[in-house]
């Protein structure tokens, strides 16, 4: 049987494991390390360097060296988390052809997978040097928040790499799959996993017979240990300048540095409480004068101006158990994955909100790794009795009309899955309707990310709101999106197999949404007025195209005339009320009018003479 | 689903029966499968698959396979035959069922082996990746989806608490998530697992929700309204039938507390009971109606009594007997036939109106299914009054009425969950009930055609709403679908041109009235 290694790329440290003799196993790299700093570097002479010696060199090859790429990847150029990278990375970031994002290192571009593949393909030979075997196959890991273009750009980064990437498990479950493997225990735990570039929670059930459940995951991608950084840098830059009114910022050389020593301070203040930041002639002044920059920074400072940052994170915590409708004292472990949650500040708050102790049981840096491991040998081997369900944690739907978002599968919802809703057509004779797959938590669609598009054409010319069209969303066990609608009268069906969007640019999509307009679909509303109203505006018309015939027929006799009289006033008040949008005298209207309609056509029916 | 059926040559007063055992028994006719005996009798599904797996034992019933014979028992039911049978020292082996008993019937069990097949055959050929216990697993549950209620799909009571739900689910999702199959080729069976999969989840995820389990328990309840009135609906005058039985329940009650403690010996072979309990007021109609057992004094005394708490008929009592002429036992024996008949006449007569005041207590408080099944057995009591008959008639429309109201009411919300086969059953349900109905003959058609199961069906019962109300477009229109469906252009070409000839103002209609032309036109050339 092939063996299955499973890498969590992650934003500054990537780790590898494989499960041998049962037992999942860490991987060291050559230097002997178990982790491998996620960076890629060109040097002068063109040599791609990656892991620790790319770290190595990065001061004295700031513009070459590439870190967090996992920031980038999947995302569109355009996006707020690019403009912010472009900001602060010492790297060169420009725009690729699709509105994807491209990093320029020295006189070539490179795409985000193939830097991530460069990562990847680097843990692929550590584990084929460690097993003396060729490797083909790997379960990768990604934030649990993802969406599927940032999961499918990371497939792509495994396929470049040469590696059949047979599964992509989220982060803090596969921590989970590791924390509860081989242990026959039945509970309700929660992973908070901080790591270099995001933020995950996750809530699972560990059932009996190896089944772990995920109950509710959120999180944010673009919050972790590098905004911890960030901050530092912040607060060292700014100091720098109000001393020596130089902006160190400049130079990414010195940029370099900072970041480097911050992350160094960080690090040195989960285990003592202060620590000095001492970086000599980091600058020249400009008089030529060489500056240094010397600080010392508290754990008492650092928590100060990170404290935002961690409140985001408890945030995020409530609002998964209460979409998981669980209160704090369910969870009855707390798992910490990360390399941020080493910060004590961290530790402290998550012990405040839980109001337990978190599990020490296992390490934050390898953990997820070993649950890819884990997971990828569940997979191939039938004697392992693990099943892992999982859930999506971004809600799915399409654009209707108005650019609003509907929603068809659910956060949360277990995959596989399918779902269908009846959308109705928004114009008069309208003859096609573009079905623009969307993913994301906003109302207004255009908040959310596209994942892809197809337009269903044929449909009958009728007035708007009467040709029915039903949309199905299905998700398989691999985690892709699959969407058709149908034209339910004609049984016409168009369907689409939702896969990476290489990346549109915000005006494509802009464009795209515009032109779009005329084909988006009405969702049906189901609520109870737009039920009466749909069926007392079909009355109002059937009596109204009745009325003539009707007045005809009756109007001879005093009763009928008062008959149609009485008919009329109910049909201008049902009217009334529909304008008003008044369900109360709606419902009391419904009945008149479906006498009057019953009266009618009994009247109409009758044969005449 | 076992259908089980009473074993002939069987005496079941030797049994040694626990109450729950004896009722359920009396309620078994060949006809009746598992669940409808459940929701008949109030018995959790557990309970009735102990009892049934233990009446097999003992040799009371056979699970017969398969859909009920066409002529089920009513009035000729085996049980008043065997009950004068000699006893029987020892039971007949029992069936292989090697199930405990107390386990609940759980849907994800392997079907009984005598359990109806619902699937071809042909579908375990196909050649994939999967062993061929597994296949029949996946193709019978799958076929069995739509009519399982979540509880049965997790093989949970109906009062399991959420810890239950949670293990049920933990214990059958990992069977039928696609991951057990990884990369395997699955074939046409890999839709079948995900359907299974979604179906479990879809059930744990509405049990284990406090609002959404009600809401769902809501919409079982009345189906199970509907089923109990069905049920009742269909009963016939078996009350005779039953009493034996009846009495059978009634004797172990009083001698055994535990039932269980039979399960393991071989049953005793008991005598039957001495008397029948004549005074249980269900098993109290049998000796008057019978001849025999009762003196004609008694018949008389008891003619009485009944007449005066009857009706109110102004019934003049009858003369006290006169004493026999010793002279003359011809002409005795003459008396005691007349009188004899007679008592058999009047205790005929006071069954019919304890009936027909069933009946009419049933319509007062709108049971319409009981008073239906009082009427009925009124009716087949006098079948020469036509008041009788017509009353009978009319609460058999009242209750068909209202039962189809509770199955338009199923059918509705099935069709609001898009369950569209489920909806197109209880639609069929309604047109049973209304046959006259148009509109539910349509909406059978209109919702089979979305489950785009049986297009015949649906061609067949939209030809009948258009049939029973052929000037209504509308029908015109479904019945066109469903031709369409069929391929038949040409037939629903004909059927859009005369809804257009009904309605022919009606722009929607001419529209696709034009939009099927052309395909035809393209399909033809």
């Amino acid at each position: 049987m092939e063996r299955v290694i499973g890498i969590d790329l992650g934003t500054t440290n990537s780790c590898v494991a494989i499960v041998e003799d049962g037992v999942p196993t860490v991987i060291p790299n050559r230097g002997g390390y178990k982790t491998t700093p996620s960076m890629v570097a060109i040097t002068e002479a063109g040599k791609r360097l990656v892991g620790h010696i790319a770290k190595r060199q990065a001061i004295t090859n700031a513009e070459n060296t590439v870190y967090a790429a996992k920031r980038l990847i999947g995302r569109k150029w355009s996006s707020p988390q690019v403009k912010n990278a472009i900001l602060t990375a010492s790297y060169k970031i420009v725009e690729g052809p699709h509105g994807d994002v491209r990093i320029q290192l020295r006189d070539k571009t490179y795409s985000v997978p193939e830097i991530s593949a460069m990562v990847l393909q680097e843990m692929k030979l550590f584990a084929e040097d460690y097993l003396s075997e060729p490797i083909t196959k790997a379960v990768i890991t990604v934030p649990a928040y993802f969406n599927d273009n940032q999961r499918q750009a990371t497939k792509d980064a495994g396929q470049i790499a040469g590696l059949d990437v047979i599964r992509i498990v989220n982060e803090p479950t596969a921590a989970a799959l590791a924390y509860g493997f081989g242990k026959n225990v039945e509970k309700t735990i929660a992973v908070f996993d901080l790591g270099g570039g995001t933020f995950d929670i996750s809530v699972l059930e560990i059932g009996s017979g190896g089944v772990f459940k995920v109950i509710a995951t959120a999180g944010d991608t673009f919050l972790g240990g590098e905004d911890f950084d960030a901050r530092i840098i912040d607060w060292l830059v700014q100091g720098f300048r109000e001393q020596h009114n130089v902006d160190l910022r400049q130079d990414r050389m010195a940029l370099q540095r900072l970041k480097d020593a911050s992350e160094k301070a960080k690090c040195e203040l989960s285990t003592s409480l202060e620590t000095e930041i001492n970086l000599p002639f980091i600058i020249s002044s400009n008089r030529n004068e060489a500056l240094h920059l010397q600080r010392t920074l508290t754990r008492a400072e650092l928590d100060t101006l990170c404290e935002d940052l961690v409140e985001r994170c408890i945030e995020i915590c409530k609002q998964t158990l209460e979409d998981a409708r669980l209160d704090r004292d369910e969870i009855e472990d707390v798992v910490l994955v990360g390399g941020m949650t080493r910060m004590a500040k961290v530790q402290d708050s998550v012990r405040d909100f839980f109001g337990r102790e978190p599990c020490k049981g296992v390490h934050p840096d390898e953990v997820v790794a070993l649950g890819a491991a884990v997971q990828g040998a569940a997979l191939v081997d039938e004697s392992k009795q693990m099943i892992l369900l999982d859930v999506t944690p971004h809600p799915l739907g399409i654009m209707t009309f108005g650019s609003n978002f509907e929603e068809l599968i659910p956060q949360n919802t277990t995959v596989p899955t399918s779902r269908s809703k009846i959308f109705t057509t928004s114009r008069d004779n309208q003859t096609a309707v573009k079905i623009l797959v969307m993913q994301g938590e906003h109302d207004k669609a255009t908040d959310n990310e596209l994942l892809g598009e197809f337009i269903l054409t044929g449909l009958r010319r009728a007035a708007k709101g009467q040709v029915e069209i039903e949309v199905t969303f299905e998700i398989n066990s691999d985690g892709i999106v699959s969407v058709s609608a149908k034209d339910l009268e004609t049984g016409q069906q168009q369907s689409i197999q939702v896969t990476a969007s290489s990346g549109l640019t915000k005006e494509e999509v802009g464009d795209m949404m515009e032109s779009a307009k005329d084909y988006l679909v009405e969702r049906r509303s189901t609520d109870e007025f737009e039920g009466i109203r749909q069926e007392a505006e079909k009355l109002i018309s059937e009596i109204e195209r009745m009325f003539p015939q009707v007045e005809q027929i009756v109007a001879s006799s005093d009763f009928g005339r008062d008959a149609i009289g009485k008919a009329r006033g109910i049909v201008e008040r049902s009217r009334q009320a529909i304008v008003k949008k008044d369900a109360a005298a709606m419902k009391e209207q419904m009945e008149s009018l479906t006498r009057t309609h019953r009266m009618f056509k009994g009247v109409v029916a009758r044969p005449q003479g | 689903m076992r259908v089980p059926r009473p074993k002939s040559g069987c005496d079941v007063k030797s049994l040694p029966l626990s109450p729950v055992e004896g009722f359920l028994l009396s309620r078994i006719d060949a006809a009746t499968n598992e669940r409808d005996l459940a929701t008949m009798t109030g018995l959790s599904p557990a309970v009735v698959a102990a009892a049934l797996d233990r009446l097999a034992q003992l040799g009371a019933i056979e699970p017969a396979a398969g859909a009920a014979p066409v002529s089920a028992p009513l009035s000729v039911s085996p049980r008043v035959a065997v009950s004068v049978k000699p006893p029987r020292a020892e039971p007949p082996p029992a069936p292989a069922r090697s199930e405990p008993p107390t386990s609940a019937r759980a849907a994800v069990e392997p079907a009984p082996r005598s359990a109806p097949v619902l699937y071809d055959a042909a579908e375990l050929d196909e050649i994939v990746e999967i062993d061929d216990d597994k296949k029949r697993r996946i193709l019978d549950l799958f076929y069995r989806l739509d009519d399982l209620t979540y509880y049965e799909v997790l093989a949970v009571e109906r009062d399991a608490d959420k810890k239950k739900i949670k293990s049920a689910y933990y214990a059958i999702a990992p069977e039928f998530h696609p991951d057990r199959f990884f990369r395997k080729n699955l074939g046409a069976f890999k839709p079948k697992i995900e359907a299974i999969f979604n179906r479990v989840t879809i059930a744990h995820d509405i049990l284990t929700a406090k609002d959404r389990r009600a809401e769902y328990d809501a919409y079982l309840a009345q189906t199970q309204k509907n089923r109990v009135m069905a049920a009742i609906i269909e009963q016939t005058p078996r009350d005779v039938a039953r009493a034996p039985v009846e009495v059978a329940i009634a004797e172990p009650a009083s001698i055994a507390g535990a039932p269980g403690r039979y399960a393991s010996e071989p049953a005793p072979s008991l005598a039957p009971p001495s008397r029948p309990a004549s005074d249980r007021p269900a098993a109290s109609v049998r000796p008057s109606v019978e001849p025999g057992p009762i003196s004609a004094e008694a018949a008389r005394i008891r003619r009485e009594t009944l007449a005066r708490k009857l009706s109110g008929t102004m019934r003049r009592p009858t003369p006290p007997p006169v004493a026999p002429d010793p002279a003359a036992p011809q002409r005795t024996a003459d008396a005691l036939r007349v009188r004899h008949d007679q008592a058999i006449a009047d205790a005929r007569r006071a069954q019919l109106q304890r009936y027909l005041d069933e009946g009419k207590a049933a319509l007062v408080e709108q049971q319409f299914a009981a008073a239906a099944s009082a009427y009925r057995i009124a009716a087949s009591l006098a079948p020469d009054d036509a008041e009788v008959q017509a009353r009978f008639v009319e609460a058999m429309r009242l209750a068909d009425a209202s039962l189809a109201d509770g199955y338009l009411k199923q059918a509705q919300y099935e069709e609001s969950q898009g369950r569209w086969g489920e909806a197109a059953l209880s639609y069929s349900k309604v047109c049973n009930g209304l046959p006259g109905n148009a509109a539910a003959h349509d909406r059978v058609a209109f919702t089979t055609l979305k489950s785009s199961a049986n297009i015949r069906r649906a061609v067949e019962f939209a030809r009948r709403a258009v049939e029973l109300e052929p000037k209504t477009p509308q029908f015109h229109l479904t019945l066109a679908s469903a031709y369409q469906a069929a391929g038949l252009e040409k037939s629903a070409l004909g059927e859009i041109e005369r809804a257009l000839e009904l309605a022919p103002g009606d722009q929607k209609i001419k529209d696709l009235a034009q939009q099927v032309r052309v395909q035809a036109q393209k399909s033809a050339n």
